[in-house]
């Protein structure tokens, strides 16, 4: 039998927050590229060439990470919370899928980046002794609550290390 | 409950010794190092007066520390006091201490002293506190007072004194010979050789390269064997001196180890503590059917060379159950391990041959670095071993995953012990319906993930559900 995906999803403007970080990504590659398109102006021993390859690297990168890896990310985002555990998936490439029982939860936040604020939104982070696990892109009201109810379960779920 | 007392007086000796060895090394380097360069050295009294006024002044800080050490144990919490003008305190609560670890080196063994380092939660390599030399009788009562242990549990730990298992000196003389302790001891010489190389004058080092290369390939053949059997004899000797009248035993849910012939060592284990075991079986042990038993605990620090606690240097695999039911019940489980689907042999063979790709460009450029291919066949019957002895099993609480790196290990441990479960699969993993199976665990000085690739999707599934603890 295989397991079934964990029911709740991330906020759907995590989409457009991942995009901005994309084209921020994009926007540094680009101006390397053109940095290096100066640089060879100046200095002749640089090939011209390479300018064409680092924009065709910086074109490709910047689909890559402002459309597909953003959406592919979005399929595969999924966690939930029960009263026993915090069930987590997400990946691109390598999907992973992780439990963390309430008794190993240690503490628990959330922050949130300028582009997450903008649009409402706040990332839970879960840390266990040993490991450190992160919702990103909830609205900052769920995340708020679900953070204070896994403080709550985790409190009430006593057993020893 | 005691008031508060110094070390004894050795201690003076302990902390210069320790002073010195920071401080001789820097010393003689610079000596020697002037001496190579040709240059004059200074006059003798002008060494000797530096290196009197470097003792009299080691001496008398090491009496200073000494005599502004002060220890006591009252309220259930171990007290400490030091130094005089920048003063020091701590107080260490009983339930904080994890482990208290025992070791006594020669001249602590001669005056019958032994010294004793408290482990509290945290994971730094340094004990907490160490209390450098001791009598038995107050090591004891500290102990005691810091286990909260009363009289009269301590006479019933008495009555079990015979319990507990030895090692005979053929099965530590075997235990050694296996250890695999070689490739430190290589690496140590290098190390040595690369630092004194800089001190041997050049004609010196001329005449010998023309020697060796004089004497052919046989001369560096035998240079070789001869690094390694004396690397070899060195690490069977260390480990001898390390493992020799080892004992473990279980008394009031601890774990007692003893063992060392010159520097003696003794450690408790709360079992509490212990969040994984392991059965070692390294590929000089597993032919001749010798396995490893080694702990994962929480807190606490470095034991020897490393984190991991040996519970039993060589067993017998027919003896482990025996043992386990002895010592350590709680892991004593017997198991179906579910092997790996066929489909994975695939992605272990090709995943250990990846490696001699970023040597393809030096294969075009230096031929004789083909020569790498000499090693194919390892490669391929190491990769076919992984695959063979990698699987998974779940068998009531405890959850087995055995992998192999070189040695074959079996870790074992409770649902409750492990932190968090992590199935990981890939793109290709996904088409094949595999995936990889990670359980943390607590360990000094953090944690330990154990890892199997590419077990069956459903098998990974079965294990995820044992793990949630939802209906």
């Amino acid at each position: 039998m295989a397991l079934s995906r964990p029911k709740e999803r991330i906020h759907p403007s995590a989409l457009k927050v991942w995009r901005i970080h994309g084209i921020i990504f994009f926007v540094i590659e680009l101006g390397v590229a053109l940095g290096y398109c100066f640089l060879a102006r100046e200095i002749s021993a640089l090939p011209k060439f390479l300018f064409y390859i680092l924009l065709a690297l910086s074109g490709f990168m910047g689909v890559l990470h402002i459309i597909v890896v953003p959406q592919i990310r979005m399929i595969y985002w999924g966690y939930e919370l029960r009263e026993e555990e915090v069930d987590i998936q997400f990946g691109i490439i390598v999907i992973k899928r992780s439990l963390i029982p309430m008794t190993r939860i240690q503490h628990v936040d959330t922050h949130h980046g300028p582009f997450m604020r903008l649009f409402g939104l706040a990332t839970l982070s879960i840390s266990t002794a040993g490991t450190k696990h992160q919702i990103p892109a909830l609205k900052q009201e769920t995340a708020e609550s679900l953070r204070r109810r896994i403080s709550q379960l985790a409190l009430e779920s006593e057993d020893d290390v | 409950m005691f008031e508060e007392r110094r070390q004894h007086p050795v201690t003076v000796l302990v902390y210069f010794a320790k002073q010195i060895k920071h401080m001789a090394i820097p010393f003689l380097v610079f000596l020697i190092s002037v001496a190579a360069d040709g240059g004059s050295l200074p006059p003798w009294y002008a060494i000797v007066s530096v290196l009197g006024a470097m003792v009299l002044l080691n001496v008398l800080i090491a009496c200073w520390r000494w005599f502004f050490f002060r220890y006591a144990f009252k309220d259930g919490a171990l007290h400490i006091k030091k130094g005089a003008v920048l003063r020091k305190q701590r107080h260490i609560k009983n339930e904080r201490v994890q482990t208290v670890n025992a070791k006594a080196g020669i001249l602590l063994r001669l005056l019958e002293l032994l010294s004793l380092s408290i482990e509290t939660a945290g994971g730094t390599e340094e004990p907490e506190v160490t209390i450098h030399a001791l009598t038995h009788e107050e090591a004891e009562g500290l102990e005691e007072a810091l286990r909260g242990e009363t009289r009269a549990v301590k006479d019933e730990e008495d009555k079990m004194e015979n319990k507990g298992k030895t090692i005979d000196f053929p099965r530590l003389l075997i235990a050694a010979l296996t250890s695999g302790g070689v490739g430190a001891f290589l690496l140590l010489i290098f190390a040595v050789f690369a630092q004194v190389v800089f001190f041997i004058p050049d004609h010196i080092m001329e005449d010998v390269s023309a020697t060796v290369i004089g004497a052919g390939v046989l001369a560096f053949v035998g240079l070789g064997v001869m690094l390694l059997l004396t690397s070899w004899g060195l690490s069977v000797v260390r480990y001898i001196f390390r493992y020799a009248f080892f004992r473990v035993k279980r008394a009031n849910g601890e774990i007692r180890i003893e063992h060392g012939l010159l520097v003696k060592r003794r450690f408790n284990v709360k079992t509490h503590r212990i969040q994984a075991l392991s059965v070692v079986e390294g590929m000089l042990r597993q032919p001749f059917g010798f396995a490893t038993i080694e702990l994962e605990v929480a807190g606490g620090g470095k034991y020897e060379d490393s984190f991991k606690v040996v519970l039993y240097p060589l067993l017998a695999k027919n003896d482990i159950q025996t043992f386990l039911e002895d010592t350590l019940s709680e892991y004593a489980a017997t198991f179906d391990l579910r092997p790996l689907p066929r489909r994975a042999f695939r992605r272990y063979m090709i995943r250990l041959h990846l490696l001699y790709l970023p040597f393809l460009p030096l294969f075009v450029f230096f031929p004789l670095t083909m020569l790498a291919f000499l090693l194919v066949p390892f490669t391929t019957l190491l990769a076919y071993l992984r695959y063979r002895d990698a699987g998974v099993a779940v068998e009531g609480s405890l959850l087995v995953s055995r992998f192999r790196y070189l040695a074959k290990t079996t870790a074992l441990m409770h649902k409750d012990r492990v932190q968090t479960i992590r199935l990981q699969r890939n793109i290709l993993q996904r088409l094949r319906k595999l995936s990889t199976l990670q359980s943390t665990v607590l360990s000094a000085p953090s944690k330990t993930t154990f890892q199997v690739k590419d077990i069956a999707e459903e098998t990974g599934d079965s294990v995820y559900e044992w793990y949630s603890r939802h209906a």
